[in-house]
C-alpha cells in the first residue's frame, strides 16, 4: 500500500467523519457544510497529488542549460521538457543540477537528443555530447575579441600575420603590442569587425605579444596575450642554377646568404662560363642526396644533359625539393619535360601587373608575372595575387615536392622598402618545398588555459611538463585509437610551460583564467555550434506531466475558509 | 518591603559577591578574545566584540542576581544560623501581617540575629575562576601563535631578501633639490626620490642621511665620474650640474651598502629650439599687386621656456640681370604675447613706399627667433618669403633681336690684341708719319697700361683713380708698384657707376684688397710670382710703346702673353680620371670564339655582419634562463649608445637584473628593452617534418598510381 493511497484513505475517512458530524449536530447549513467538506477534501487531495496531463514532448530530448542561458532566446524551456543545468548556469531551483553532461546522460539514459541553451558546452562536455546535439539556442556573444587566428610558432625573422574579429564594439581599434609593450601595428576593424595585423619576429625565444582592443573613446576594452615561440630556422642546403643573372636572383641570393642558408649557385654568364657561389657539386645522385632544394630556371634546365635531368628526377622522387623558376618562355623540349613534371606552360602575349595578396591596396607594390600561363591542375597554390590569380604552385612528386614560380620581379619588394616581406615570401617557399628533415614534434595544446584539461599527443617515450615555477609533472601517455600516444595535463599556472621529451624541450603557453574571456566564450559557442546536427530525428510524443499544485491548494484554502466561516455561523446560531 | 537594615546589608554583600564571581569568570576570556581580535582583525571589530561581550556578561550577571531574592535570603539565613529555627522567612514579612505566635517568634529571631554575624556570601568558586583565567591565556596564546597567511606578492622575495640583508644601510632621508637654470624661470623644487627629470643645465643638490653613518660616501656615475658626498652634521651633501642624462649609484665606505642599491636615473630635458609658424604671407613668393602700398607679415613662435626678441631680416634686391645690388637690414616686429613669453605673435607691416622698391626689385624677409637659453640660445629661422615687383617687359627692344644691352662692353684690349696691333703698326706700309706713329704707339701703351692695372689688382696693387678707358692719358698719375703703394691712394670715396668689367668697383664693393702685394692671398705663391713677372714684362712693353718703339716692346709683349697664359692654366684644377678601367681587350682573340683560359667567376656574396651580436647573445641567454655575460653586453651598449632607443634604461635594467638574479621582473624588463634594441633579422627558412610510416606509404601509393596513369 503506497503512501499516497494511505493519505487518500485517511483524507476520505476524515471527510466522511466531518460529514457525519455535520449532519448529526443539528446546527444550521445542514446541506452546505457537508458539501463543502467534500469539496475541501477533494481540493486537498488534488493539491497533494496533482492529476497527470498529457503534454506533447520529445521524451528523448534533454534540455541542457549552460552558463549565460538566461541571455539566450528561448532560455526558459517548456515545463514538459526534461531540463538539467550544468555548473555555472543560472537556473530555477527546481531544475536538476548536474556536475557535467556525462553525469546528466547517466541519470537520463533515454536521452538521445540534447538541446543546448546558453553560451555552449565547455570542452569537458563536448565528447559526451558528440552526435546528440539537435539544437543550440545561443546566447549573444560578449563584446570584445571573438575570433583570433595567430601562429604559435614561427621561424626567426619571419613576418607573421594575425587576423581576428571584434564584436559589438563600435569604432574600435586593435593594437598589437610587442613584448616591450610598445604599439607596433594597429588596425581598424571593418564593418564585420575583422582585422589583420602583421609583425616581424626579431629574435628567437618565447615571446608574449599582446593585442589590445580600444573603443571609440580610446578606452581599453580588452587585452589579450599573444604567445609566440620563435625558433631558429634550419640552414637548408640550396642549389641554384640559372641561365643568366637577373635582379630577382641577386636579391634571392642576398636573402639566402643573410638567412644563413648553405647556398651553392651557378649562374651562367656565357657559354661555359658561370658566376659561381659556394661549392661546385656536380648534379649527380650523391650530391643531390645531400641537397635540400634545387632552384632551376628554364634556360638552365635546357642546358642540363639527360643524365643530370634523370638524376634530378630521381632525387626529386627520393625527397628533394625542386623549384622551377619560369622567367620566360621555355623551349619546346623544356615545355614537354616540365609538362611531364606536372606543370604545363604556355606562352601568353602579356600579363597584367599584380599586387600580392594580403597587402593594403594603397601601398601595394605592383609586380610582374612572367608572360606564361601555367597549367598545374593537381598543384597547390603557393603564392597568390590580390586578384586571386596564382603566381606559384607546388605538387607532390614521389617523396619530394616540385614547385613552379612565375613571378618575375619579387625583388621589387626589397626596392620598395619591404625586405621583410620578400624574405618571408622566399622563406616560406623554401620551407614548403625543401626536403623533409625535421623530426616530428609533439602536438602541443594551442588554447591551453588554467584549470582546463589539455591533450598533448605524439610523444615517444617518457615525457614531462615543466610549469613556470619549475615544478614538473610526468605525463602518462595512453595509446589513442589512431595509434598516437596522448596524455592529459591540467595546467594550474599561467605562463610558458615546457614539454620535456627526451633531450628536447617544447614550450607552450597557458593562458590565465581571466585572459581572453570573450575569446573563450566565442570558441565555446563555435565548438558547440559545430556539434549541432547528426542526431536522430526527433519523435514527438505525448508525455504525461503532473499539473501544477498551486491552483488546487489555493482552492483548498478558499474552501476551507468558507467552511470555517459557516461552522462559526452555525455554532453562533446554536 | 521594609527590612531590617542588617538583613539588607547581608543581602547586598551576597549580591555583590555573586556579581563579582560572574565577572571574574566572564571577563578574562572576553578580554582575551577582544585582544586577539584587535591583533588579527581590526580595532573596530574588537570594539564591537567588547561591547557585545560586556552586554552578555551584564545580562548573565543580572539573571544571576535576580535569583538571589527574598526566599533565597530566608533559606540562606536558615541554613547559616540554626538558631533561627527555620523561621527566617518571618523576618522578611511585614510585621503587621503576622498572626498568632508569629510576631513573638519574629521578635526572638530579631534579637538572635542581632547577636550573630552570619556571612551569606558564596565562597569564591576557585576552580571556575581558575578555568576562566586558563581559558583566557590559552586563547591569547593561540591567537598570537596561529600562523598568519601573509599576502603573497611580487615584492615578497625582495622583501625577504631585504630582511635577510639586515646589515644594509638605511637611507633615512633622501632629498634631491633641483635648481633649474635661471633663464628657464622654473621654480626650484625638491624631490623625495633619487631619480629625477630636470632641465638640462640644472644644478642638483643631494642631501642624504644614512643609518648607520658611513665613514665616507660618494655618488658613482655610470660613466665613471664620482662626486664625493660631504658630511654636514648628520647629513651628507653633494652637488652636480646636469649636463646630460645619467645613471648613478650611492657608494658608501665604512658602512654596508645602501638598501636601495639600484642605479638611479637622472634625465636631462633638453631645451628645445623655438618653433616658428608663418601666418602671413601664405605663399613663399608674392607678387606686388597694382597699387599695393603695404605688405603685411605675421608670424607666431613658441618655445618651452621663453622667447627672446625676434628680428625680421629684410633683404632688398634691386636691379636686374647682371646688375643686382643687395641691401640688408633688420627690423624688430611688433610683439603680441599669446601665452606670456612662451608663445608670441609678431606682426609687421612693410611700407613699400618708404622702402623705395621699383619694378624688378625683390624684397626677401625671414624671421629669426631665439630663445633665452644660456649660454647659447637656440635660434630658429623661418623660411624666406619673397615679395616681387615683376620687371617690366623690355618694350624698347621691340623689333630687335635679343635684348638691348644696357651695359658698356669691356674697354680694354687683351695682351694678344696688343701684340696683333703692335705687329700691324710695325708692318704698316708705307710707314706712317712719325707723330702719327708715336700717337698710335702711345695709344697701344695706354691699352697696355689698363691691362697691367687690371692684372695688378690680382696682386693686391692699389688701383689708380678709375676713369673711362678712353679718357685723357696724360692726366693719369703713375701706376704704383704694389709694394710701395701710398696709403692715401684709396679710390673708393667716389664710386663710379657700375659697369660691366669694371673690376675696380667690384673690388671696392666686395673684395677691397687693402693689403700689400705680398700679403694678397687670392693666389698661391707660384702663380703670384708668375703674375708679377708678367706685370714686369707689361711695364717694359708699356715703356717702349709710350716711347714710340713698338719693335722694342714686342718681345716683352710676347713674354707677358706667355706668362699670362701660364697663370690662367695654373688656376685650373686637373683631376685624375677614375672609374671603370677595363683591361685592354686582347685583339688577337676578339670575336674569335676562343674561351681558353677564361674561368668561371667566383661569386662575391659577403656574409652580412652580425649586428648587435652581444645584445642577441644576452637575449638568448635570458630566454634560456642562463646567466648572461653582462659585461660584454654593457660594453657594447656603452659603445653604441647613440644607436639604441633607450640605452640608459637598458643599462639600469641590466644593472638591476645583475644585482638580483632571483628577480624575475628585472629580467623581464631587460628583455622588453632588449626587444626594442634588437635589429631585425631576415626571415629564416624552416624544414618540414619527415612523414611517418603511414605518410610514406601514402606517398608511395600516390606515386605508383601516378606511374600507372
Amino acid at each position: 500500500m503506497s503512501l499516497s493511497l494511505v493519505t487518500l484513505l485517511l483524507l476520505g475517512f476524515a471527510v466522511l467523519a466531518g460529514i457525519v458530524r455535520s449532519l448529526r449536530d443539528g446546527r444550521a447549513h445542514r446541506i452546505a457544510r457537508p458539501v463543502l467538506q467534500v469539496l475541501v477534501g477533494v481540493a486537498l487531495a488534488l493539491g497533494l497529488f496533482p492529476p497527470m496531463h498529457d503534454e506533447p514532448l520529445d521524451a528523448a530530448t534533454l534540455v541542457v542549460l549552460t552558463p549565460s542561458a538566461e541571455a539566450a532566446p528561448g532560455g526558459t524551456p517548456s515545463r514538459a521538457a526534461r531540463v538539467v543545468a550544468l555548473p555555472g548556469a543560472q537556473a530555477a531551483r527546481a531544475i536538476e543540477r548536474v556536475p557535467d553532461l556525462a553525469s546528466a546522460l547517466r541519470r537520463h539514459p533515454d536521452a538521445r537528443r540534447l538541446h543546448v541553451v546558453g553560451g555552449g558546452l565547455p570542452a569537458r562536455d563536448r565528447d559526451a555530447a558528440r552526435g546528440r546535439v539537435v539544437a543550440f539556442d545561443e546566447a549573444p556573444l560578449p563584446a570584445g575579441l571573438v575570433e583570433l587566428e595567430a601562429p604559435q610558432r614561427v621561424a626567426t625573422g619571419a613576418r607573421w600575420l594575425l587576423a581576428g574579429r571584434v564584436a559589438r564594439i563600435d569604432g574600435s581599434r586593435v593594437e598589437l603590442l610587442d613584448p616591450a609593450g610598445e604599439v607596433i601595428a594597429s588596425a581598424t576593424p571593418g564593418s564585420d569587425g575583422r582585422f589583420a595585423l602583421a609583425a616581424q619576429a626579431r629574435a628567437q625565444g618565447r615571446l608574449l605579444f599582446a593585442l589590445r582592443v580600444v573603443d571609440a573613446a580610446g578606452v581599453q576594452r580588452e587585452r589579450v596575450e599573444l604567445p609566440l615561440f620563435v625558433r631558429d630556422g634550419v640552414p637548408l642546403r640550396v642549389h641554384v642554377l640559372a641561365g643568366a643573372p637577373d635582379p630577382d636572383l641577386k636579391y634571392l641570393r642576398r636573402w639566402a646568404s643573410d638567412a644563413g642558408l648553405a647556398l651553392d649557385s651557378r649562374i651562367r654568364l656565357s657559354d661555359g662560363i658561370a658566376l659561381t657561389e659556394g661549392g661546385l657539386a656536380a648534379l649527380d645522385p650523391a650530391a643531390l642526396a645531400a641537397t635540400d632544394l634545387v632552384v632551376v630556371d628554364e634556360r638552365a634546365w635546357a642546358l642540363l644533359d639527360a643524365g643530370q635531368k634523370a638524376a634530378l628526377r630521381g632525387a626529386l622522387e627520393a625527397g628533394l625539393g625542386l623549384l622551377l623558376r619560369v622567367t620566360g618562355v621555355p623551349d619546346a623540349t623544356t615545355v614537354a619535360e616540365w609538362a611531364a613534371l606536372g606543370f604545363g606552360i604556355e606562352h601568353v602575349a602579356a600579363t597584367a601587373n599584380v599586387a600580392l595578396a594580403g597587402m593594403d591596396a594603397a601601398d601595394a607594390q605592383k609586380l610582374t608575372p612572367s608572360p606564361v600561363r601555367v597549367d598545374a591542375r593537381d598543384a597547390t597554390p603557393l603564392l597568390r595575387a590580390a586578384d586571386g590569380s596564382v603566381l606559384a604552385a607546388w605538387r607532390i612528386e614521389g617523396h619530394g615536392r616540385i614547385g613552379a614560380w612565375w613571378l618575375a620581379d619579387s625583388f621589387r619588394l626589397v626596392l620598395a622598402g619591404d625586405p621583410a616581406r620578400h624574405a618571408s615570401l622566399w622563406a616560406s617557399t623554401f620551407s614548403t618545398l625543401a626536403r623533409a628533415q625535421a623530426s616530428a614534434q609533439p602536438a602541443l595544446p594551442t588554447r591551453a588555459r588554467v584549470d582546463e584539461r589539455v591533450l598533448i599527443c605524439g610523444m615517444d617515450g617518457a615525457a614531462r611538463v615543466e610549469a613556470p615555477d619549475r615544478t614538473s609533472v610526468a605525463l602518462v601517455p595512453v595509446a589513442m585509437p589512431d595509434g598516437r600516444a596522448c596524455a592529459a595535463y591540467f595546467p594550474t599556472e599561467r605562463g610558458w610551460h615546457e614539454l620535456l621529451a627526451g633531450a628536447r624541450r617544447w614550450p607552450f603557453h597557458v593562458r590565465g583564467v581571466d585572459d581572453a574571456r570573450t575569446l573563450a566564450a566565442a570558441e565555446t559557442a563555435r565548438a558547440t555550434r559545430a556539434l549541432v546536427g547528426g542526431a536522430a530525428a526527433s519523435t514527438r510524443a505525448a508525455t504525461p506531466v503532473r499539473l501544477p499544485r498551486w491552483p488546487f491548494l489555493l482552492a483548498w484554502l478558499a474552501l476551507a475558509s468558507m467552511l470555517w466561516w459557516l461552522e462559526r455561523r452555525a455554532r453562533a446560531a446554536a | 518591603m521594609s527590612r531590617e537594615p542588617r538583613l539588607a546589608s547581608l543581602h547586598r554583600r551576597a549580591l555583590r559577591r555573586r556579581v563579582a564571581i560572574v565577572l571574574a569568570c566572564a571577563l578574562p576570556p572576553l578580554a582575551a578574545i577582544v585582544a586577539v581580535c584587535a591583533m588579527r582583525a581590526s580595532i573596530a571589530a574588537a570594539g564591537v566584540l567588547a561591547i557585545a561581550g560586556i552586554a552578555i556578561a551584564a545580562w548573565v550577571a543580572s539573571r544571576a542576581v535576580r535569583r538571589l531574592d527574598a526566599r533565597w535570603l530566608a533559606r540562606a539565613l536558615d541554613a547559616a544560623l540554626p538558631r533561627l529555627e527555620d523561621s527566617a522567612a518571618l523576618l522578611l514579612r511585614e510585621p503587621s501581617a503576622l498572626k498568632g505566635l508569629e510576631p513573638l517568634q519574629r521578635a526572638r529571631l530579631a534579637t538572635r540575629l542581632a547577636r550573630a554575624t552570619p556571612d551569606l556570601r558564596e565562597a569564591w568558586p576557585r576552580r571556575a575562576v581558575g578555568l576562566a583565567a586558563a581559558l583566557a591565556f590559552a586563547l591569547l596564546a593561540i591567537g598570537i601563535a596561529w600562523p598568519t597567511r601573509k599576502p603573497v606578492d611580487a615584492n615578497g622575495p625582495a622583501a625577504a631578501a631585504t630582511a635577510s640583508r639586515a646589515l644594509a644601510t638605511r637611507i633615512v632621508q633622501a632629498e634631491l633639490a633641483i635648481e633649474p637654470p635661471a633663464y628657464t624661470r622654473l621654480p626650484a623644487r625638491r624631490e623625495g626620490t633619487l631619480d629625477a627629470k630636470a632641465p638640462e643645465g640644472s644644478q642638483l643638490h643631494w642631501r642624504l642621511r644614512f643609518d648607520p653613518q658611513p665613514s665616507s660616501a660618494s655618488l658613482a656615475f655610470h660613466d665613471g665620474e664620482r662626486v664625493p658626498l660631504e658630511r654636514d652634521g648628520e647629513a651628507w651633501r653633494a652637488q652636480r650640474r646636469l649636463e646630460a642624462s645619467a645613471l648613478y649609484r650611492i657608494t658608501l665606505e665604512g658602512a654596508p651598502p645602501p638598501e636601495d642599491d639600484r642605479l638611479h636615473r637622472l634625465d636631462a630635458i633638453a631645451d628645445r629650439a623655438p618653433e616658428v609658424r608663418v601666418i602671413r604671407p601664405e605663399r613663399s613668393l608674392t607678387l606686388v599687386e597694382p597699387g599695393q602700398q603695404r605688405w603685411e607679415l605675421e608670424f607666431e613662435a613658441d618655445d618651452d621656456h621663453a622667447l627672446a626678441d625676434p628680428m625680421l631680416s629684410l633683404t632688398l634686391a634691386r636691379g636686374g640681370g647682371e646688375n643686382v645690388t643687395f641691401s640688408e637690414r633688420d627690423i624688430a616686429p611688433a610683439i603680441e604675447e599669446v601665452d606670456g613669453r612662451r608663445q608670441q605673435r609678431y606682426r609687421h607691416s612693410l611700407d613699400l613706399g618708404t622702402l623705395g622698391i621699383a619694378a624688378g626689385d625683390d624684397v626677401i624677409v625671414r624671421l629669426r627667433v631665439a630663445d633665452n637659453r644660456e649660454p647659447e640660445p637656440n635660434t630658429t629661422r623661418s623660411p624666406s618669403f619673397i615679395l616681387r615687383w615683376p620687371a617690366e617687359a623690355a618694350g624698347d627692344g621691340a623689333g630687335l633681336e635679343g635684348v638691348v644691352q644696357h651695359v658698356l662692353p669691356a674697354y680694354f684690349r687683351s695682351q694678344r690684341q696688343i701684340i696683333i696691333d703692335t705687329e700691324a703698326l710695325l708692318a704698316e706700309q708705307p710707314r706712317p708719319a712719325p707723330d702719327r706713329f708715336l700717337a698710335r704707339s702711345d695709344a697701344l701703351g695706354v691699352d697696355q697700361r689698363v691691362l697691367r692695372l687690371r692684372y695688378g689688382q690680382f696682386l693686391g696693387e692699389e688701383t689708380e683713380t678709375p676713369q673711362p678707358p678712353a679718357g685723357d692719358t696724360h692726366a693719369q698719375g703713375e701706376a704704383h708698384d704694389g709694394a710701395q703703394a701710398p696709403v692715401d691712394a684709396h679710390g673708393h670715396d667716389a664710386p663710379a657707376p657700375g659697369r660691366f668689367g669694371d673690376a675696380a668697383d667690384v673690388v671696392a664693393e666686395y673684395g677691397h684688397v687693402h693689403d700689400i702685394a705680398e700679403a694678397a692671398t687670392l693666389l698661391d705663391p707660384e702663380t703670384k710670382e708668375t703674375l708679377r713677372a708678367a706685370l714686369a714684362e707689361m711695364w717694359q712693353s708699356e715703356l717702349h710703346l709710350r716711347q714710340g718703339e713698338p719693335h722694342l716692346a714686342l718681345p716683352y709683349e710676347y713674354r707677358a702673353l706667355d706668362l699670362i697664359k701660364r697663370v690662367q692654366q695654373s688656376t685650373r684644377i686637373y683631376l685624375a680620371r677614375v672609374g671603370l678601367e677595363l683591361p685592354a681587350p686582347d685583339e688577337s682573340r676578339r670575336l674569335g670564339g676562343d674561351r681558353e683560359g677564361v674561368p668561371d667567376r667566383a661569386g662575391t656574396l659577403p656574409r652580412a655582419p652580425a649586428e648587435a651580436a652581444p645584445l642577441r647573445a644576452l637575449w638568448q641567454s635570458l630566454d634560456a634562463g642562463e646567466v648572461p655575460d653582462w659585461e660584454e653586453s654593457l660594453r657594447w651598449i656603452a659603445a653604441n649608445r647613440a644607436k639604441l632607443p633607450d640605452a640608459l634604461g637598458l643599462i639600469a635594467a641590466i644593472d638591476a637584473a645583475r644585482r638580483d638574479p632571483a628577480c624575475a621582473n628585472c629580467s623581464a624588463q631587460v628583455r622588453g628593452l632588449l626587444w626594442r634594441a634588437l635589429p631585425p633579422l631576415p626571415a629564416q627558412s624552416a624544414a618540414r617534418v619527415v612523414p611517418d610510416a603511414a605518410g610514406r606509404t601514402y606517398l608511395d601509393a600516390l606515386h605508383d598510381a601516378g606511374g600507372d596513369r
